[in-house]
């Protein structure tokens, strides 16, 4: 609670030169000087009657005291505003009536009787009509948005436990799509406003107080508020690369209205472990599998009779030796162990933690806002064999220093470091992907029977490779230095320059240690695949950004009923990438990973790009009596990425509102609608997102050859690919219809948004063209593509005494078709007309053959040349003709392949109720997707029918056989078996989930506990995140994730507090 | 001063607007086409990118013999057991595949407005080589195939043409190869492309296709392409610049030709290329350990005998139904092409060493027992991941030899004189008798060709097979002589003899035969193409 207060006093110290009602203006003028005065009683001498001095504490429903709260004699201009305790003392009339009023909070009205000491609990105000939001270049009252505009504040952040600020907006705001691709260590997320974009993929725009950041590296907690831009009327201000959305972030700064700093402790710890474990079938069941498996194929065992029998002694007695000496592999162990690894290479759990500090304070001439914050996740690799780590440093200072009436300066210090720690390179390391290795099996030991570390031929032990093989380190040091001016040369024109520049250093370590194989006398005979030669490789990459903004507006109100804002602005930013790899191989010592304690070759290289752009744009803003919105967005963009002639480009959109609840017209019922404000928007948007940073232009490479000549590798000079010279911006066209409404007092808010958004002229690889073009078809504005979706937000609150409580509910959806695309053959892989974006084409399965006449009476053999056999799949045979085919894979000639499903996630939805009693809160957060189909990556979990060398996932063994006639898998089979990894019904996943995001419970020791102490307050909660999940998914695979080899998300339990002095 | 700073505003805002040199960037890290194609040292330096593709094609290189019959994989191979599916798209026809040409093409069309001088010239000999060399890759698997000579464009015509007619193709490659026979160096110090690297790639297309015209009764001129085989491998071998490899030791100079660190200047190199430690390293021997493969007792039983004889005529034959029996009195080849337990198999880096018993069916990794030990270092630091340096031959002049006796027998212009300066100087390297024109004896065992040949060329052939096992090149030669039907032949399918049971090791007891089907002498066109492009048809059998 005391955070609200915090904020909503922050908000007010703001200069305020948007408009506001006159009641409001007069309020802000009374509370400053009231809070500088302490609680003295500046208006005593102007009374003549009786007095007496009534004093109390002004306290929130949880019992923390609010500052800064007015205390005034009704009808008169005496009063007082509450110390920092929530103390005040004021000397009245006898009999007088005490107004308590504070933003935020509803006002309470009392008589003060014969008491002398009156403290009050104020309620908090539901209506909060006159919140800010803020938008591009500005802010602006929520209440006189006409755009489709959404926003969370740090009280949604800050409720719970988090460490990415993704992390912390999944869920909460409707159509903002949080995905995340692993849960390996640091893993940001990735953003998506209301669903397809363009082809070519495209993202919003994410503005971290108006600069583009990395926003995965920020520190959650320094979040103040922030604001999605979701239709292009509100965010046609960012221009050529506001197509797909604006996230818009605003970081904390100083609170001004308390002359004491303001220090914020925050400490948590977590235990993670992974949402989603594969389970790998033991020895046992992988003889059964690979013999029944090789049998299909070769008419035989895939062990022979030595090993089988080795294998088998050694399951069912343990002390039998784990690894034997084959005669047809003299010299080497053979392994015959029964070895569960991945409960060797992963831990079971893994810890987290996440320290936060700030200090926050200033007074009318100056503020200031300083954090620090440290965090640091273990990662899931077994800690016994390496140490995977990632920790992050957030340091962020913002102060704003008012030189004159009409100049304020500022200045922001932002540096966000980071370092991780990772396992070698080594193709079954992918730094996003399980740690289990690809081709490792339970028959393989963890250590040779004479101590040695195990391999087995050429595949190694990823325990050893863990432990010897080096490692690879990424640190990242991301600086952004602001420095703005504001300045307020009249009233009602306020001028806004700023400009920020980013150093960001990135600099990884690849360190390849030698990782060994052993023979049966213990002598090194070779080593693992790229350990050998070692060798260490640095890259560096430096980035600079710089960023200039300067932005004037004038507002106005005319005859009490023209409200009046226009702006215009100017921005430029441009970016210069360069980086330098460095690599040399042959380390003199094995341990020690540097290049001038190496013998062998040297490879460098480096690189350069740059882009930039630049724009001037304006907004006007006419309101009516308050209830006739209109707003004209326009901007006038470039960007380099474009040839001369295609490079600037003006995009406009306008948008309309209606607040209908002040019409006169509705009568009575103005009573119980608070709000119903309709809003119409349409708008014209350019997307300069293309790959590359010079599309337009046609450029030859360099590259070594792996060749020698005359004894060294030379290198060569390779043909660029093909470009289309003409390449100019997609535009985005989005029509927004949306709804905002308030009923019972505000108890129940909402909006409800309809949109389109048609994206024309798309930068795409043009038709697909026959193969003997030998490289890709070039980029061009090849098609058109239609998305349309809603967003429905809504929440109740309401408050009985101590009692309080809330629901949040969001759901959006949305879905896409191709509305322009050359594709004459009607090529269904590729994109055509009318296709839906997402969808899944494949053959209809219709089950298991249980016999082999069966098999053999249905012609299969387009699909697997393979006789086929009892056990095998049936396809159905859709268009009738006797044999299963894939046609010409042509709309025309589909043969047996039918769209059967889709992968665009529909009914995004987030259910968040929270309950509050005295100082306990408890906050429950659901979120999911109510449909969405998975063809899923088939490692782990399909790929045991197309390699013999991956590990077999336990769920595998449910096969067919005449045994177990309603398996879920076909008969095993070694390779060969194009059928069954190819899309199919069968197969394909229903990712459909409900998740128990987070569930919260907090409690805030009372004031009159920790004011002993000195401290304000004290929360202490208990978290979990991840915690239930409910889904149809095959039990190997995430729904969150693109299957079972990612790096799994995880589920963690914490516990933290938070202490504020 | 109010004024003066908005001013100030104004003049910063309109000061930087107007600059459209802000939004001009340029790659600065990259050549452009512009700047590049100056003298003929550019071109070579583009040719460059062509020589890996040399070892690409030719990558782990026994393995291409699995679908012939000398070799049977451990695991079925699916193409000649006609599990292939025709494929949508890819499969040897995909943008990859033809981007070599395109690369070609591309450097081709740029030569053409450039300064003609001699380092030009012969750099465009590279690439005219080149160029040659990837389309044979298509003629052979695909028959007719589409020319091209410009780097298409999206506007490009070409992309909606039918095929072109093999006949077609092949005279613009000997055009090309032509060029390049003119233009490259007689030697190369620097191991690049020579004169002699041209003459054996188009005596190869020339042989190739000669042969394939003849035995597949198509398109006709045979004749003629097999006249350019023969006096083009003939002036390879008049060259004299080439010998057979040997230092007089017949039991292992066939052995340890091939297992060679440096291969510069062997004089049995047309074009090698080497491999130096921490530079350029293969993992061939460390496969070739593991191989998933052997020769198949079809392949074994065609060694000769010392005497000259095959096993069903000679009286020194000893029979296979001991291991080690059937290597006694054979061509001494055999022994240094398959695996032998008097053969150390592996050398520890202490100098320990490890024999193998034999036979071996104990696992997959050569399932009938005969391993393949051609290029199979027994030393430990070759087995190690890609760490070998063993070099390799592109063109070696044994397998000229060959060639040339093939084409003259084909021609019927096999003197004994011919075969005494081919075939028989790779006989004397391993002490083998003299092939004579006559041959001197029938074999029973001959296979069973679908178009009868000559007991010469039957000899001439055997001696192609044994000598060339486990260098790629037997499906092609399968291919060419329409013989794909000796696969059906039960013995390829077979091993060594197994204790077990007393015969032949079976390697696929479920599957006893295969059936051949004349539609894999050329591979299918992927499904997408024909939609995309309605000229083009499916290769026969295929649709």
């Amino acid at each position: 609670m005391k955070k609200n207060v915090t904020r909503h006093l922050a908000r007010v110290s703001k200069p305020l030169v948007y408009l506001i009602p006159a009641h409001l203006l007069l309020y802000t003028a009374m509370l400053a000087p009231m809070a500088e005065s302490k609680g003295k009683n500046l208006f005593i001498g102007f009374v003549q009657q009786v007095e007496v001095s009534i004093s109390g504490t002004i306290t929130d429903i949880s019992g923390a005291p609010i500052p800064g709260v007015t205390v005034s004699l009704e009808g008169s201009p005496i009063g007082t505003a509450t110390d920092i305790d929530g103390k005040y003392t004021l000397t009245v009339p006898e009999g007088a009536v005490l107004v308590f009023s504070f933003i935020g909070f509803e006002t309470q009205r009392i008589p003060i009787g014969s008491r002398n000491v009156i403290d009050v609990t104020l309620k908090e105000d539901m209506a909060a009509l006159e919140e800010v939001v803020v938008v591009g270049y500005g802010e602006q009252k929520k209440i006189n948005l006409t755009g489709a505009v959404s926003n969370v504040t740090s009280e949604v952040l800050e409720s719970r436990p988090i460490t990415t600020i993704g992390q912390g907006l999944q869920g909460t705001i409707s159509n903002l799509n949080i995905s995340q691709p692993s849960g390996s260590l640091g893993q940001g997320t990735s953003f998506n406003i209301r669903g397809n974009t363009s082809i070519n993929g495209g993202g919003p725009l994410i503005l971290v107080d108006g600069v583009p950041m990395d926003i995965n590296l920020l520190n959650p907690s320094d979040i103040d508020n922030v604001t999605v831009l979701k239709d292009a009327a509100s965010a046609a201000i960012y221009g050529a690369r506001a197509a797909y959305g604006v996230i818009l972030v605003t970081t904390k700064t100083g609170n001004k209205t308390l002359n004491k700093p303001t220090i914020s402790l925050s400490t948590n710890f977590s235990v993670n472990s992974p949402t989603n474990r594969i389970n790998f079938i033991d020895t046992k069941d992988r003889v059964d599998y690979m013999n029944e498996a090789y049998m299909r194929v070769n008419g035989r065992n895939y062990y022979d009779d030595i090993q089988m029998e080795a294998l088998l002694a050694h399951y069912y007695d343990p002390s039998q030796p784990e690894a034997i000496v084959h005669p047809s592999a003299p010299g080497v162990w053979t392994g015959v162990a029964n070895t569960n690894w991945e409960k060797i290479l992963m831990n079971d759990s893994y810890p987290m933690q996440q320290h936060t500090a700030s200090i926050s304070g200033g007074s009318d001439k100056f503020d200031y806002y300083s954090s620090f914050s440290y965090f640091n996740q273990k990662g899931l690799t077994n800690r016994k064999l390496f140490d995977e780590q990632y920790n992050r440093y957030n340091f962020m200072t913002n102060v704003n220093y008012k030189i004159l009436d009409w100049i304020s300066v500022g200045a922001k210090i932002s540096i966000n470091s980071s370092d991780k720690r990772f396992p070698p390179f080594e193709t079954a390391f992918g730094e996003n992907s399980t740690i289990y290795q690809t081709n490792v099996y339970s028959t393989q030991p963890y250590k040779n029977p004479d101590g040695n570390w195990s391999h087995e031929g050429s595949i190694g032990n990823p325990a050893q490779m863990l432990v010897e093989g080096g490692y690879r380190t990424r640190d990242i040091n991301d600086v952004w230095l602001t420095g703005n001016a504001r300045l307020t040369p009249w009233d009602n024109v306020s001028i806004n320059v700023d400009y920020s520049t980013n150093v960001k250093n990135q600099r990884e370590l690849n360190y390849t240690s030698l990782v060994p194989f052993y023979n049966v006398n213990g002598e090194k005979i070779g080593y693992q695949s790229r350990s050998n030669p070692n060798g260490v490789a640095r890259t560096h990459y430096y980035d600079n950004y710089y960023v200039f903004n300067a932005y004037a507006d004038y507002t106005n109100l005319f005859n009490d009923k023209h409200y009046v804002k226009a702006m215009v602005g100017f921005n430029q930013e441009n970016a210069q990438y360069n980086w330098v790899a460095a690599e040399r191989r042959n380390l003199v010592i094995n341990s020690i990973p540097f290049m001038t304690l190496a013998s062998g070759e040297r490879f460098a290289s480096d690189g350069l790009d740059e882009y930039a752009i630049r724009g001037a744009f304006t907004r006007l803003n006419y309101i009516l009596n308050d209830r006739y919105l209109i707003e004209f967005n326009g901007r006038y963009d470039g960007t380099s990425k474009f040839g001369k002639k295609d490079r600037f480009a003006f995009f406009p959109s306008v948008s309309l509102g209606w607040r209908i609840e002040s019409e006169k017209f509705f009568g009575s019922l103005a009573d119980r609608v608070d709000l119903l404000k309709l809003r119409v928007s349409y708008g014209n948007l350019g997307n300069q997102n293309v790959a590359g940073y010079y599309p337009y232009v046609a450029t030859l490479n360099a590259a070594e050859v792996n060749y020698l000549i005359n004894g060294e590798r030379p290198i060569s000079i390779y043909a660029p690919g093909l470009v289309s010279p003409t390449l100019t911006w997609e535009t985005v066209t989005q029509q927004n219809i949306g709804l905002d409404f308030g009923f019972f007092r505000n108890r129940l808010n909402g909006s409800l948004d309809v949109y389109r958004r048609d994206t024309k002229n798309m930068l795409t690889r043009s038709e697909t063209l026959p193969a003997i073009l030998a490289v890709n078809e070039p980029q061009s504005n090849a098609a058109d593509m239609s998305t349309t979706g809603f967003d429905l937000t809504l929440d109740w609150k309401d408050s009985r005494e101590d009692f309080r409580y809330g629901v949040s509910v969001i759901l959006s959806d949305y879905s896409a078709k191709i509305t322009k695309f050359s594709n004459p053959a009607g090529i269904f892989s590729d994109y055509y007309v009318g296709k839906d974006v997402g969808e899944i084409w494949g053959l209809t399965t219709g089950g298991i053959f249980q016999s082999d006449d069966e098999a053999l009476a249905l012609d299969q053999s387009n699909i697997n040349g393979r006789k086929r056999q009892a056990g095998d799949l049936w396809m159905v045979d859709l268009d009738g003709d006797g044999k299963i085919t894939r046609g010409l894979q042509t709309l025309d000639n589909p043969g047996d392949m039918s769209i059967i499903g889709n992968s665009t996630p529909r009914y995004s939805f987030g259910f968040r109720p929270n309950f509050g009693w005295k100082g306990f809160d408890l906050d429950i957060f659901f979120q999911g997707v109510a449909k969405r189909d998975l063809w899923m990556s088939t490692l782990y979990y399909l790929t045991q029918y197309s390699n013999e060398w991956v590990g077999i996932a336990k769920v595998a063994m449910d096969y067919w056989s005449p045994e177990n006639p309603d398996a879920f898998f076909p008969r095993p089979i070694i390779s060969g078996a194009p059928d069954i990894t190819s899309v199919q019904s069968r197969f394909l996943q229903d990712a459909a989930y409900i998740r128990l995001k987070q569930l919260t419970l907090g409690y805030t020791i009372p004031s009159r506990v920790t004011q002993r102490m000195k401290i304000d307050r004290v929360k202490v909660y208990f978290s979990g995140s991840n915690l239930w999940t409910g889904t149809k998914m095959i039990k190997i695979s995430d729904p969150e994730l693109s299957g079972p080899s990612a790096y799994p998300l995880f589920r963690s339990l914490s516990l933290g507090a938070n202490i504020n002095f | 001063m109010k004024n003066i700073a908005v001013f100030l505003f104004i003049l910063l805002v309109a000061a930087t607007a107007c600059n459209d040199d802000y939004l001009e960037k340029l790659p600065q890290d990259k050549i452009s086409d512009n700047t590049f194609w100056q003298t003929g040292a550019d071109v070579e330096m583009y040719a460059n990118q062509f020589y890996p593709t040399l070892y690409d094609a030719r990558l782990a290189w026994y393995n291409l013999d699995n679908f012939s019959d000398n070799q049977a994989p451990s695991t079925r191979n699916a193409y000649t057991w006609g599990e292939y599916q025709v494929p949508s798209t890819e499969g040897g026809w995909g943008k990859n595949d033809w981007l070599q040409i395109r690369r070609c093409n591309y450097a081709l069309e740029r030569i053409a407005g450039m300064n003609r001088d001699e380092s030009l010239l012969r750099a465009e000999g590279e690439i005219r080589f080149f160029k040659t060399y990837y389309y044979f890759e298509k003629v052979k698997k695909f028959g007719d195939v589409p020319w091209l000579n410009t780097s298409l464009t999206p506007d490009s015509p070409e992309l909606y043409a039918p095929r072109d007619p093999r006949q077609t193709v092949i005279d613009n490659m000997m055009a090309d190869i032509d060029f390049a026979i003119d233009n490259l160096p007689e030697t190369s110090d620097t191991d690049r492309l020579t004169r002699y690297a041209a003459l054996n790639l188009k005596a190869d297309v020339a042989l190739y296709e000669g042969t394939f015209r003849k035995y597949h009764n198509v398109v006709g001129g045979h004749e003629e392409l097999l006249s350019i085989a023969a006096t083009t491998y003939e002036e390879i071998i008049d060259s004299g610049l080439f010998s057979v490899y040997s230092t007089g030791a017949p039991e292992e100079d066939y052995f340890n030709l091939f297992v060679q660190y440096e291969l510069k200047g062997n004089p049995e190199g047309i074009l090698i290329q080497r491999f130096i430690s921490n530079k350029r390293m293969h993992n061939n021997v460390r496969q070739l350990g593991e191989p998933y493969t052997g020769y198949n007792q079809d392949f074994v039983q065609s060694y000769l005998c010392v005497d000259g004889l095959p096993i069903s005529l000679s009286p020194l034959y000893q029979g296979d139904s001991n291991f080690g029996d059937e290597f006694i009195n054979r061509d001494p080849r055999m022994r240094q092409s398959i695996y032998h337990t008097d053969r150390p198999y592996n050398i520890a880096p202490n100098g320990a060493v490890y024999n193998k018993v034999m036979p071996e069916f104990q696992n997959n990794y050569s399932p009938t027992s005969y391993f393949i030990i051609k290029g199979y270092s027994p030393y430990e630091v070759d087995r190690m991941i890609s760490q070998s340096t063993t070099d390799d031959f592109i063109y070696r002049y044994g397998k000229v030899l060959v060639s040339y006796a093939e084409a003259k027998a084909e021609l019927g212009e096999a003197s004994q004189e011919v075969l005494d300066k081919s075939v028989n100087l790779l006989r004397d390297r391993v002490g083998m008798p003299h092939l004579t024109v006559e041959v001197g004896f029938v074999d029973p065992e001959w296979p069973d060709w679908e178009v009868p040949v000559t007991p010469l060329i039957n000899e001439i052939r055997r001696e192609r097979r044994l000598e060339t096992c486990a260098e790629g090149n037997r499906w092609d030669d399968l291919v060419r002589w329409k013989a794909g039907k000796l696969l059906e032949d039960i013995k390829t399918v077979q091993g060594a003899t197994d204790p077990a049971t007393d015969d032949y090791r079976v390697l696929y007891p479920g599957y006893s035969t295969r059936t051949w089907n004349d539609k894999l002498y050329l591979y299918p066109l992927p499904t997408q193409e024909l939609a995309l492009n309605p000229q083009l048809t499916q290769n026969p059998g295929w649709e």
